[in-house]
């Protein structure tokens, strides 16, 4: 048609459309009586608009939201089925979606996964299934994660499981080529896993990747053993169509087809040797980054699973034969269980480790002496003498080769006194493997599950040597904090016991903790003399004691020791990655460590609050030789960087030296890329007035620093998450931080504190009562607005304390309340004068925001609020219930101001919540 | 940090009549509805709808400078957000379902973990595109307005306020194109 009649055309079909259906044709005689070509068009498009009936009736993206929220279903935030909580869906997969929710009961985080409905007479048909999921249920094994229970709500069934971060093995391989080391790692953890279900008889039946979540400290665990059948057939029963509709999604119900073994694409019996196949098939992807029979179809995948050979020569020469015993078409040639096929996983482990130590060791040690390092004969403990039988059993199952192989280096050179050395250090080295194996009874009675280490005394009167005694003590609980299963108070807790005459046990009374260590160090010249002993609070028996006479040079051998016998004493169940990491040395020196130990102890005497400009010099000074001696000495690296950060936060406005401590931490993480030290150290630069406030990276670096030892930083987290309005996070993390160091009052302090600046002073209150037993305060009274009760406590904290920027808060937050607003507002500039942008910054900020609003300035109001923000405090929800901005909160710039952070919370709380 | 400055400038430039100023602004307004759309697949905020004005709002907010509060550019950010939602939309069906045609189910994946099946309305997102390029041959006007009512969700009275026209102008106009392209599409 002509494009010059489409007015005309338009304009007819319009009014025509005002016609009933049956009018229009008179209509349109009449209209087009003399054009043909219009009139045919109308009409046709009149046909075609009767007939387009939903036609783009619904606009399209909302249309494919339905249709995805439909098969969805779905639970919102807060539903509750049973007693668990939904949080947030965090998958959906073949077999159904995936929650994180809480259990309300138990107080945990766990993950739902909500099968399709199984009704009341389904689950008679599938009693078998129900008792086979059950059975996969009782499973305990660090790698493979736990299923608390199956249940049924509102007619849904839903499996209740451990709740796992990290992320998929299938997606780490989609991310990054790992390397033999890597993939050795996990293959042996999974295949442990196997091993423990298939001894009770449990078979997984779809060993993918992608049923792997592996975290950043390269922990495996095991997702959805004896699951996949129990989802299969209890989806057989529903409706046909709703199982085609699941399998055509996905092929995960039914195993997934390229990790299938040949049994199994043929729909025969499966036993547990179609693990190992698919264990196999997820080995050789891990290894080069491909499958080995994925074809471009499933029936030609299938037909490679059937026929071909695995191409082997894609993968590393060393897991070859491993991969192929793995692979093998008939299921009887194939590894028989996975204990073998584990068997030789750690044994190619091993040899690879040796390899490279030995390689290591060659380049990197000199020619450390050790010499007379040994365990008087008096306190040889039980264990070490049942041990002393044992004649170098040094092909072991030990997870620490790195020792045992540098120890037979050491001998080689030093025959003397060698054989007592072997035995204490292989006594260390069993106690690992021991207790890699040792399962600690669930719910044992009398278990210990918190220590306190003290600093050990030093008997030298007259030495210069408290840090030795703090700093072996710290270095005890370095390596025992990283052992999840225990609660260690941290080193600042048991500091002040240093020059403190104190009976151990009072002192493990006031830590709230229920064992304890503590002992004695006497040095003179080269040799050290330690003794230690670690009780039980609860009866006052010693579960271990020893004396340890040595040379200086063996003090890290020592440390490892006291260390594995606390692990093995308080009967820990350690993962291997745990046991790796106590055993991990930060420097090879002992010199090096002498410095540390001396900058660690002046670096825990920097304050904020108070000049200590010398200490931090000083601990500059000590790490920096202590790098000197060791210059890959990682956690030195990591503190010096952090101690330039607190120099540039606290006391010196030098960019400069935030540069230099970027510098450091890279250093650092570069030698040992496990140090929470290094996250620790980012945090309080991202938060810092240098990089602009960046919580959401200092909250992550935070949570990457409680990943490697959790029991670090959780106040600073708590407050930080206050800053950006995560209130229910924030106080968790403050409980955590009390739990983990009981007597804290900063923490407790700063706990109070925050309920008062977040405006919240009846929580305050609560607060206070519960920590310090006092009742209402100044700041109680203020945020209240009880101004008469107020005003003389005001004046007196002033009169004490007339330099102090708090007591000028609230003298100008007083004078606003009590109406005098042109006061208030006219000193505010010479308040902001003598203001440093540094952390408490924004809290004034906010405070002169107040005092606009309480005097109805709104624009003033409005930009010291939005200064506020931008300087490192968008609090969403202190903004929206403070009272002292209701005068300002009918303005629409305001809402407007309200709304705009009101987003960026709900963006926090998706991100970060 | 001043892509929202940038922005608004292009949208201004746009609106006076500078075309080169659309292409300059496509890609920056299609990255972060891109983004948004797989954001809220993601998070779903569990209403049964995806709000897309409400994406598309959340993306001017982010996109367009909120100072500037002397130029109001949100109808002419929607006029050119709605072409980038017909872009994103079906681009992904081309890229889902090369070489077929009419097929019972066009799969669109906004986002790859969630994939979406849009089987009951049965169109052709890629012989809909065709048809609307057709269109603009004979009435521009038409095809924005199904770009901003189908592919971005926006009301009549919305819609007639970002194409600066009446609302019966709009009512008659969305009559006609709906009628047109479905006969486009079963012909």
């Amino acid at each position: 048609m002509a494009n010059e009649k489409w007015a005309q055309v338009k304009e007819v079909f319009d009014a025509a459309l005002r016609h009933k259906p049956a009018e229009r044709s008179e209509f349109l005689n009449e209209v087009c009586a003399d054009d043909e070509t219009v009139r045919r068009e109308v009409e046709s498009l009149l046909s075609s608009f009767d007939h387009a009936e939903s036609f783009m009736a619904k606009p399209l993206v909302g249309e494919l939201a339905e249709a995805a929220t439909i098969k969805k279903s779905v639970f919102g935030k807060g539903h509750c089925l049973g007693h668990y909580e939904i949080i947030e869906q965090i998958g959906a997969g073949g077999m159904g979606e995936v929650y994180l929710a809480a259990d309300t009961r138990l107080n945990r985080r766990v993950a739902l996964k909500v099968l399709p409905a199984a009704s009341v007479s389904n689950r008679e048909a599938n009693q078998r299934l129900w008792r086979e999921a059950r059975a996969a249920a009782t499973l305990d094994h660090p790698h493979i994660c736990a299923i608390h229970e199956i249940s049924e709500a509102d007619g849904c069934c839903f499996i209740v499981m451990q709740y796992v971060e990290g992320e998929t093995l299938a997606d780490k391989l989609k991310r990054e080529k790992m390397n033999l080391r890597e993939v050795l790692n996990i293959a042996v953890q999974v295949a442990d896993a196997l091993a423990e279900a298939h001894a009770a008889h449990i078979i997984h039946r779809d060993i993918k990747p992608a049923n792997i979540i592996v975290n950043n400290k390269g922990q495996a665990k095991v997702l959805d053993f004896g699951l996949a059948k129990f989802a299969a057939e209890n989806l057989a029963a529903q409706s046909k169509a709703a199982t085609a509709e699941l399998l055509s999604k996905s092929g995960a119900i039914m195993g997934t087809v390229p990790f299938m073994s040949p049994e199994q694409v043929r729909g025969k019996r499966l036993d547990a040797r179609t693990d190992i196949f698919s264990f196999g098939a997820m080995l050789y992807e891990m290894s080069c980054g491909q499958l080995p029979f994925a074809r471009e179809t499933d029936a030609e995948t299938i037909s490679a699973i059937l026929r071909d050979e695995p191409p082997l020569a894609k993968i590393p020469g060393e897991l070859q034969p491993i991969v192929q015993k793995s692979l093998l078409k008939n299921a009887a040639e194939r590894y028989q269980t996975a204990q073998d096929l584990l068997v030789d996983l750690k044994s190619l482990q091993k040899r690879l480790e040796l390899e490279t130590e030995r390689s290591a060791a060659a380049e990197k040690f000199g020619v450390p002496t050790l010499s007379g390092f040994h365990s008087t004969d008096e306190n040889l403990s039980p264990q070490n003498e049942t041990l002393t039988s044992n004649s170098l059993p040094l092909t072991g199952g030990t997870s620490n080769i790195s020792s045992a192989e540098y120890l037979v280096t050491e001998i080689k050179r030093h025959k003397l006194a060698a054989s007592v050395v072997l035995i204490v250090l292989l006594t260390a080295t069993i106690a690992v493997v021991s207790f890699n194996y040792f399962r600690a009874p669930t719910g044992e009675k009398n278990q210990v599950a918190s220590i306190a280490v003290l600093p050990l005394r030093s008997l030298n009167p007259e030495a210069n040597d408290q840090y030795l005694g703090l700093g072996i003590a710290d270095s005890i609980i370095a390596r025992i904090s990283q052992i999840g299963a225990l609660t260690v108070r941290p080193t600042s807790a048991v500091r002040k016991y240093v020059n403190l005459e104190i009976d151990s046990l009072e002192a493990a009374r006031e830590q709230k903790v229920d064992s304890v260590l503590d002992g004695t160090v006497q040095r003179s010249g080269d040799r050290l003399r330690v003794s230690v002993n670690l009780l039980k609070v609860s009866d006052g028996s010693s579960l271990w004691a020893d004396t340890f006479n040595l040379s200086f040079n063996d003090i890290f051998a020592m440390q490892d020791e006291v260390s594995r016998q606390i692990a093995a004493r308080l009967r820990l169940k350690l993962s291997e990655a745990e046991a790796a990491r106590i055993a991990k040395r930060n420097t090879s020196s002992p010199e090096a460590y002498d410095y540390y130990a001396k900058a660690m102890y002046h670096f825990a005497n920097i304050r904020p609050e108070l000049n200590t400009r010398s200490e931090s010099d000083l601990a500059v000074d000590l790490f920096k030789k202590a790098i000197e001696l060791d210059p890959n000495y990682a956690l030195a690296h990591a503190q010096l960087g952090y101690t330039y950060a607190r120099i540039a936060v606290f006391q010196e406005e030098n960019p400069a030296l935030i540069e230099q401590s970027k510098r450091e931490l890279a250093i650092a993480e570069r030698l040992n890329p496990q140090l929470a030290e290094v996250h620790a150290a980012r945090y309080f630069i991202a938060f810092s007035q240098y990089e602009g406030w960046q919580i959401e990276t200092a909250i992550r670096e935070l949570r990457l620093a409680q990943e490697l030892a959790p029991n670090v930083a959780h106040s600073e987290l708590g407050d930080l998450y206050n800053h950006i309005g995560l209130e229910q996070q924030a106080a968790e993390e403050f409980e955590l931080a009390l739990k983990v160091d009981p007597n804290n009052d900063a923490t407790k302090g700063g706990y109070v504190g925050e309920y008062f600046q977040q405006a919240r002073p009846d929580d305050a209150l609560e607060l206070n009562k519960r920590f310090f037993n006092r009742g209402v305060d100044l700041r109680y009274y203020l945020e209240k607005g009880m101004v008469k009760e107020a005003e003389p406590l005001v004046e007196q904290e002033y009169q004490k304390n007339p330099d102090s920027d708090v007591a000028r808060t609230h003298r100008l937050l007083l004078l606003a309340l009590q109406g005098k607003h042109g006061e208030a507002q006219a000193a505010v500039p010479a308040f902001l004068e003598r203001l440093r942008k540094n952390r408490g910054f924004h809290h004034y900020t906010y405070n002169i925001a107040r005092i606009y609003a309480l005097g109805g300035k709104n624009e003033e109001a409005l930009k010291w609020l939005r200064v506020t923000v931008k300087e490192g405090f968008p609090c969403y929800p202190l903004f929206a219930r403070d009272p002292f901005l209701d005068p300002i909160r009918k303005d629409p710039e305001f809402a407007k101001f309200l709304a705009e952070m009101k987003e960026q919370w709900e963006g926090y709380m998706q991100k970060l919540g | 940090m001043n892509q929202s400055h940038r922005v608004t400038e292009l949208l201004r430039a746009w609106g006076d009549g500078n075309r080169s100023a659309f292409d300059e602004l496509l890609p920056l307004v299609y990255s972060e509805l891109h983004k948004q759309a797989a954001r809220y697949l993601r998070n779903e905020r569990r209403c049964h709808t995806l709000q897309t004005t409400a994406l598309i709002h959340e993306a001017y907010l982010r996109l367009v400078d909120q100072t500037d509060i002397r130029w109001q550019g949100r109808t002419q950010f929607f006029a050119v957000a709605a072409q980038v939602m017909r872009h994103i939309l079906v681009d992904h069906a081309r890229a889902k379902h090369r070489g077929k045609r009419g097929g019972a189910a066009v799969r669109v994946p906004l986002e790859e973990a969630l994939l979406i099946t849009v089987d009951e309305q049965n169109i052709d997102l890629i012989a809909l595109d065709e048809a609307l390029n057709r269109l603009a041959q004979i009435d521009e006007q038409q095809v924005r307005l199904v770009e901003l009512r189908y592919f971005s969700g926006l009301s009549l009275e919305a819609a007639a306020d970002a194409l600066k026209i009446s609302r019966a102008t709009v009512a008659r106009d969305w009559n006609m194109a709906r009628a047109w392209l479905h006969r486009e599409l079963t012909r």
